[in-house]
């Protein structure tokens, strides 16, 4: 009697016992996206040699053309790639990290400038080339400001922003 | 024997002095990186054709920082010698772009006040027919007059040099016959250039084949524009140049006394 005593007893506590473990609270959902640090990002020059395959065979600009062709001071960036075919083919990569949001919108308002201006040039000189820039766009994404001209322009300029 | 060898003296040192008189006394050849100081703080302003010259300095410098890197480069693809001489903008014309906006050549210059300014454009202008009555050539030469008084009033202390016109391609002699026209214009323009004060530049001839042509092999599209070789040319135009300058006493860079 004693021993059928205890052996419902311990069925009741293992009873418990499994049912305490299915009862163990959720973990805490991981958000679908984590920002990164500035420290922890990339240099942009870096990025973009990753996401162009060709970034190594473009003309390279320095920050007095930034200034001297669209107007962008060196104060409104922290970080810049200016790239360029070196020919009339209208390849083109612009990418600027901006310093606030306000620098951001005005770089973005040049740059579309800067693109209606190569549209403008290229519509009757060289039609391969108006192609590509009537279909690049200016795009931002936080502080990074992209404008890309290329047969994959579009995959391109989100692969730069992805991170961003 | 004696008269033998006293004349014989004397026909050698005869020799040795009419060698030293015909003899020209030769300037050193300056060093390229030498010879590219000379394009210090200096404008080149133009067609496409500067604007692919840009291009190759550029990527030149990627691997030889200092390769004209005194030139600073404002263009537009289709420029016109006659936009160069506007004093406003005219929004129809193809202009060049400062800062971010269309802007004439005149105060950009005004800006910039670089010592020296360098034109090449006249090719989109047509200038090989006759317009309203106007010769091509007169209606060239009108714009460089009236580029040479803007700069004047503008910035006078810039000097200006205007490029040759560049030559065609068989391709384009074929359809348009212009080679002639061009010397023409060439020659014309060297003559307005020494009346005026401005510089002439020649970088035609050296572009040219033995027919007066830009050869195939130094164009990137059978036409007018030049590849890497043509502009690798055009480079060595403006280092041959800047030797002529040096030896013309027109200009001593730093550290050559003359």
């Amino acid at each position: 009697m004693v021993k059928k005593l205890i052996a419902i007893c311990l069925l009741i506590l293992s009873v418990f016992a499994l049912s305490a473990c299915g009862n163990q609270p959720k973990e805490a959902e991981t958000p679908a996206y984590t920002e990164v640090p500035p420290a922890e990002r990339m240099a942009l020059s870096d990025l973009v040699s990753s996401v162009i395959p060709d970034a190594g065979d473009l003309v390279s600009f320095d920050e007095e053309d930034l200034t001297d062709i669209l107007g962008i001071e060196p104060e409104e960036y922290t970080e810049f790639v200016y790239l360029q075919e070196n020919g009339l083919s209208g390849r083109e990569i612009l990418a600027l990290r901006a310093v606030d949001a306000d620098a951001a919108g005005r770089i973005a308002q040049r740059l579309e400038n800067y693109l209606e201006q190569r549209r403008k040039e290229t519509r009757n000189y060289a039609p391969e080339a108006y192609q590509l820039l009537a279909a690049a766009k200016v795009e931002t994404k936080n502080l990074t400001v992209a404008l890309v001209s290329g047969e994959n322009a579009a995959q391109e300029r989100a692969q730069l922003l992805a991170g961003e | 024997m004696k008269k033998g060898s006293l004349i014989l003296a004397v026909l050698l040192l005869m020799s040795l002095i009419g060698t030293s008189v015909g003899e020209e006394t030769t300037m050193e050849r300056l060093p390229d990186e030498v010879l590219m100081t000379y394009y210090n703080d200096t404008a080149f302003v133009g067609d496409s054709l500067i604007r692919m010259f840009r291009n190759y300095v550029k990527d030149r410098q990627k691997k030889e920082p200092n390769f004209f890197k005194g030139i600073k480069f404002y263009s537009s693809y289709s420029y016109q010698l006659r936009t160069a001489a506007l004093e406003w903008v005219n929004p129809d014309k193809s202009n060049l772009v400062y800062k971010g906006s269309d802007e004439v050549l005149c105060k950009i210059m005004k800006d910039q006040k670089p010592a020296r300014l360098f034109i090449l454009a006249g090719l989109n202008d047509n200038f090989a027919r006759e317009v309203n009555g106007v010769e091509g050539i007169d209606r060239g030469m009108r714009a460089v007059t009236k580029i040479m008084e803007l700069m004047e009033k503008y910035s006078p202390t810039t000097q200006v040099y205007f490029f040759s016109m560049t030559p065609v391609t068989q391709k384009v002699e074929n359809k348009r016959h212009i080679r002639e026209k061009w010397d023409e214009y060439n020659a014309q323009l060297e003559k307005t250039c020494q009346e005026l004060g401005a510089v002439y530049v020649d970088i035609a001839t050296p572009l040219k084949d033995e027919n007066g042509l830009l050869p195939k092999s130094i164009s990137n599209d059978n036409e007018y524009h030049l590849n890497d070789k043509g502009n690798a040319i055009w480079a060595q135009a403006l280092l041959d140049f800047a030797q002529a300058q040096y030896e013309a006493g027109q200009w001593t860079p730093a550290g050559y006394a003359q």
